[in-house]
């Protein structure tokens, strides 16, 4: 059997479907011409017509030969059905390649005027005898012309489906003309129908679930059908990865209009990237938290909220960060997607920079965050979704495995009336994978001085969330922070026992830790060096602006840090008026955005949300630090790149 | 001839671009210095990390002591009757903005240092009769009458939107105050108390959050800046009223990206601030310029491309850049005036 449709073809045949539609119209009303879905109305009607006529002069049952199959042709009036009836991206396909005509009709990709294709009419080019062929024969029987149409039926059923679409490659351009070959080469690719069935298929599932939800006097018949469709698209989604179904969609869908498959991926915009996975979620999921003001969402709301991200800069000033006090307002979105697209900060967390009082903790728990590997020894694994408890188990990693915890300076303390004396233990604010969590220490303290259930296990909360008139907070024990007179590191604690205030537990101590040396003798108790002992990276000196440059073309995972005054870092926030006044603050520097004179540095302070860098210049950072260095002890210029 | 004045134009421009502020001298190494007057009467200064000394009159006294890694600040005014220390007992291992500091006052020239209380930022009022003192924590701003505590008050501001905010606040009389603040919108806003009433007047009131309000008092008259913290939202605006009747009028407008950071020299019809000097160029430049309130006459003050701070030190202008300090207007050799012995 041949077929082929030039694109002369192709409009031939329209014309000639338009010609006879205007003659039938004209017939009817001369001089009016008809719409498009009125033509194609009277067209179905002919067809249906003449599939009845034929079916009634052959008979179903006739069956047709291989050898007359091969020497037939696709019935006209049935093809110019197809025709009209068809996306033209898929027609298209059949152009060069008779075999993904077959392919089509098994993907159900391609249309007939009565709507899906369940038989075939062919006419045997020899005596014009007419058959009509089932959907099932009819691929059975291209197979011998176009072999392989069974063997990838097989790779692309359901039993197959995840192994067969893990095998294959899904190349993404990162130029336009590199897009175009992509889109050229897919279009040679046999697998192709079978790979646009998966958007099409999900499309007609999503569409059977809404009819589901929404309609409601649907007949027996039509609601199986639609669990049908909605299973098969169900199945699909199971063996198949977000990336792979979304890059289908943009292909199939740009196989025209090229450029429909190419924009998403030659996006330059951060959150374009993330959606389409080239970036890390991270970098987009905590805004969403924000947004959304919940924890908990799915992909298809990560996406939705990206594309709001994208198209409304104005959130990023401060809806995608509240709730976890950091300075605002920070940057809009595109100036933080620019500073973003060339940062190197590894940051799947949030913390909450107002909630640490002493906000070199902040820069410390990145730095590690950043360079910690996945299975870093002595790391603390924190239970609670609390950003301030990530900060203290970072720092609690470090010194246990610098073994220094006997410098740790938080403690809890009480009278143990069988030592008969005062107890002090050490504890790490939160609740971690530790003996020393805060939880479990205050548990085994409140043993010791009074009844307390075995499985008794205290929980740590915010003053604004215990709500003492829920069932839930009248029993068990729990240890509240007080963030509303929060004026050291950390917070100060209330702990409740049924109900009843504990007194007789004291927290002793708050986090102060020097983030360089101040004097040579404790050099080794310094964030700096507690960070270089335990992840075993390096800090080089950043003297000034080419050094800066070097180190991050030489070093791919480098960060630069440091300390400086924060009227200098940030005037605009911070006005000084009186000389020698000075706000240390430390940072971190990871990429470099701009032209050859218009280069900015991506820039978070300590105070900043993790997630919204901001774009700063060289010389507020040079000011910042020279000023520090002339007021620290040992007169340190304190920017550094770590790798 | 033409070609003669060419060449004398360019170098008139190139010695003009050539021309910079004096650096300020001082016999003291510069950043220990926390206050020295314009008459070299009184010099404060920090002495190693922890002590605020006093050097008059050929002597020295130790007037605060604290822990090793103490910073201290020097708060004055022109009035010249009491100053305002504020002590950060940890200002290397505790980088923090939130951490309430000690604060003291002491008369002018004097050494007894009595404590105000705790706080993040502080200031003095009417003729040094009153200081204000913020706490972040709180909220609060306390008025604090340094002759009579009977008159103290305090206002809680409703910012919970940037938990670093430090208001800017006036007292016009004792009776009523500006500040700013911010609303759960991320607004900012300049608003007038009454004490007496107790009540809040909006004066002024930003549309965007990535506005800021800066404000100052030059005698009688307000001036309020209207400045965009966005450098892809340039906006700059510059309002004035006379204090008694709040009617605000236009001083200076453009789409440039000023940083701001009014100051109001109490002598002289100009208010000063940061002035975005970019103009078509990528990079960002920023230098002092001042406006006459009267003319609106706009001079450019500074040519150094990096000033993003205006300093006051007993009515002199300082200019932070680079780590030292040059002089704007005043005296710039303080090494011969300052009568402490040099190091």
């Amino acid at each position: 059997m041949t077929l082929r449709l030039s694109w002369q073809s192709l409009c031939f045949r329209l014309c000639l479907l338009f010609l006879f539609a205007q003659h039938a119209a004209f017939a009817e009303t001369p001089g009016v011409i008809d719409s498009l879905q009125k033509i194609m109305d009277e067209q179905k009607n002919l067809f249906i017509k003449k599939r009845d006529d034929l079916r009634s002069s052959i008979g179903l049952s006739t069956p047709i030969t291989q050898e007359q199959f091969d020497q037939s042709i696709i019935h006209p009036d049935f093809l110019a059905g197809v025709i009209l009836n068809s996306a033209p991206r898929y027609l298209y396909l059949v152009n060069d390649n008779i075999c993904n005509f077959a392919a089509l009709v098994e993907n159900s990709l391609i249309k007939s005027a009565t709507g899906a294709i369940d038989e075939i009419p062919v006419l045997v080019k020899s005596n014009k005898r007419p058959f009509l062929i089932p959907k099932d024969e009819y691929i059975k029987l291209s197979e011998k012309k176009c072999p392989g149409l069974k063997r990838k039926a097989e790779l692309f059923s359901a039993q197959n489906l995840r192994a067969t679409l893990n095998s294959i490659k899904y190349p993404e351009p990162t130029s336009t003309n590199e897009c175009h070959r992509i889109v050229d080469d897919w279009k040679d690719n046999s697998f192709l129908p079978y790979l646009c069935r998966i958007p099409n298929q999900l499309t007609k599932g999503r569409n059977a679930k809404y009819i589901l939800d929404k309609k409601k006097n649907l007949s027996l018949r039509e609601r199986r059908e639609l669990r049908r469709i909605k299973l098969l698209a169900d199945n699909i989604n199971e063996r198949s990865t977000f990336k792979q179904r979304q890059y289908l969609n943009f292909l199939c869908d740009g196989l025209l209009n090229k450029e429909r498959f190419c924009k998403p991926f030659l996006a330059s915009d951060v959150w374009t990237k993330i959606i389409n996975k080239n970036l890390p979620d991270y970098l987009l999921k905590y805004k969403c938290h924000s947004l959304y003001g919940r924890n908990n969402i799915t992909e298809a709301q990560l996406r939705t909220c990206g594309l709001k991200i994208k198209t409304e800069p104005e959130l990023c000033y401060w809806k995608t960060s509240r709730g976890f006090s950091s300075l605002l307002p920070a940057n809009n979105c595109e100036k933080v997607s620019d500073a973003l697209a060339e940062s190197r900060l590894k940051a799947d967390y949030n913390d909450c920079p107002g909630i640490i009082m002493n906000n070199s903790l902040n820069n410390i728990h990145r730095i590690y965050s950043h360079f910690k590997k996945e299975n870093q020894s002595g790391q603390l694994v924190v239970n609670s979704s609390d950003c301030s408890a990530q900060t203290y188990a970072s720092l609690a990693s470090l010194y246990l495995s610098n073994k220094i915890e006997d410098r740790w300076p938080l403690n809890v303390c009480y009278f143990d009336r069988i030592e008969d004396d005062r107890v002090c233990r050490m504890y790490i604010p939160g609740e971690q994978n530790s003996p020393y969590s805060e939880n479990k220490v205050v548990t085994e303290i409140l043993k010791r001085l009074m009844p307390l259930p075995t499985n008794s296990l205290c929980k740590v909360i915010d003053s604004n969330k215990f709500n003492p008139a829920l069932l839930e907070y009248k029993i068990g024990c729990y240890i509240i922070r007080d963030l509303k007179n929060c004026n050291q590191s950390p917070c100060p604690r209330k702990i409740v026992v049924k109900e009843k205030e504990v007194k007789g537990i004291e927290y002793i101590g708050s986090m102060e830790q020097n983030y360089i040396p101040s004097t040579y003798a404790k050099k080794r108790y310094a964030g700096i060096h507690i960070l270089e002992e335990s992840l075993k990276i390096k800090n080089k000196t950043i003297n000034n602006f080419t050094e800066l440059m070097v180190f991050f073309n030489q070093k791919e995972k480098g960060i630069i840090h440091g300390i400086g005054c924060i009227e200098d870092l940030l005037p605009e926030f911070f006005q000084s008026k009186i000389i020698n006044a000075c706000r240390p603050m430390s940072f971190i520097i990871d990429g470099i955005v701009g032209g050859l004179d218009d280069k900015k540095l991506v820039f978070r302070a300590a105070i900043d949300h993790v997630h919204s860098p901001r774009l700063m210049n060289w010389q507020n950072i040079f000011n910042a630090v020279s000023r520090y260095k002339e007021m620290h002890p040992l007169k340190s210029w304190t920017l550094y790149g770590a790798f | 001839m033409a070609l003669f004045n060419l060449i004398i134009l360019f170098l008139n421009v190139s010695v003009f671009a050539q021309q910079k502020l004096p650096e300020l001298m001082t016999k003291q190494a510069l950043q220990n210095i926390r206050l020295i007057t314009k008459d070299g009467k009184f010099t404060y200064y920090q002495r190693g990390s922890k002590s605020l000394l006093l050097s008059s009159n050929y002597s020295v006294k130790e007037i605060l002591t604290s822990d090793q890694g103490s910073h201290f600040d020097v708060i004055s005014t022109l009035s010249r009757k009491r100053i305002l220390v504020i002590l950060d007992k940890n200002f290397h291992k505790k980088h923090s903005i939130t951490q309430p500091r000690e604060i003291y006052w002491a008369p002018f020239g004097g050494e007894k240092m009595t404590k105000l209380g705790m706080g993040n930022a502080a200031n003095l009022h009417l003729n040094d009769e009153w200081a204000s003192v913020y706490s972040i924590i709180d909220r609060t701003i306390k008025f604090i009458n340094l002759s009579n505590s009977d008159l103290d008050f305090s206002i809680k501001l409703s910012n919970r939107f940037n938990p670093f905010f430090i208001p800017q606040i006036e007292m016009i009389n004792e009776d009523r105050v500006l500040y700013t603040d911010i609303n759960k919108d991320g607004l900012y806003g300049l608003l007038s108390y009454n004490r007496t009433t107790k009540r809040n007047k909006l004066i002024y009131k930003v549309d965007e959050p990535y506005f800021k309000i800066d404000f100052c008092l030059n005698k009688n008259d307000l001036i309020i800046g209207h400045f965009s913290y966005d450098s892809s939202q340039k906006y700059s605006q510059i309002l004035h009223s006379d204090i008694s009747k709040v009617d605000l009028k236009e001083l200076y407008l453009s789409t440039s990206n000023d940083i701001g950071n009014l100051f109001c020299p109490q002598d002289e019809n100009l208010v000063y601030f940061v002035k975005d000097t970019s103009g078509k160029r990528k990079r960002f430049t920023s230098d002092i310029f001042s406006l006459d309130i009267k003319s609106k006459e706009l001079k450019q003050q500074t040519k150094m491309n990096t000033v993003s701070q205006i300093i006051n030190m007993d009515g002199m202008i300082l200019v932070p850049s680079k780590g030292k300090y040059y002089v704007l207007r005043g005296n710039s050799k303080l090494n011969t005036l300052d009568q402490l012995k040099g190091n």
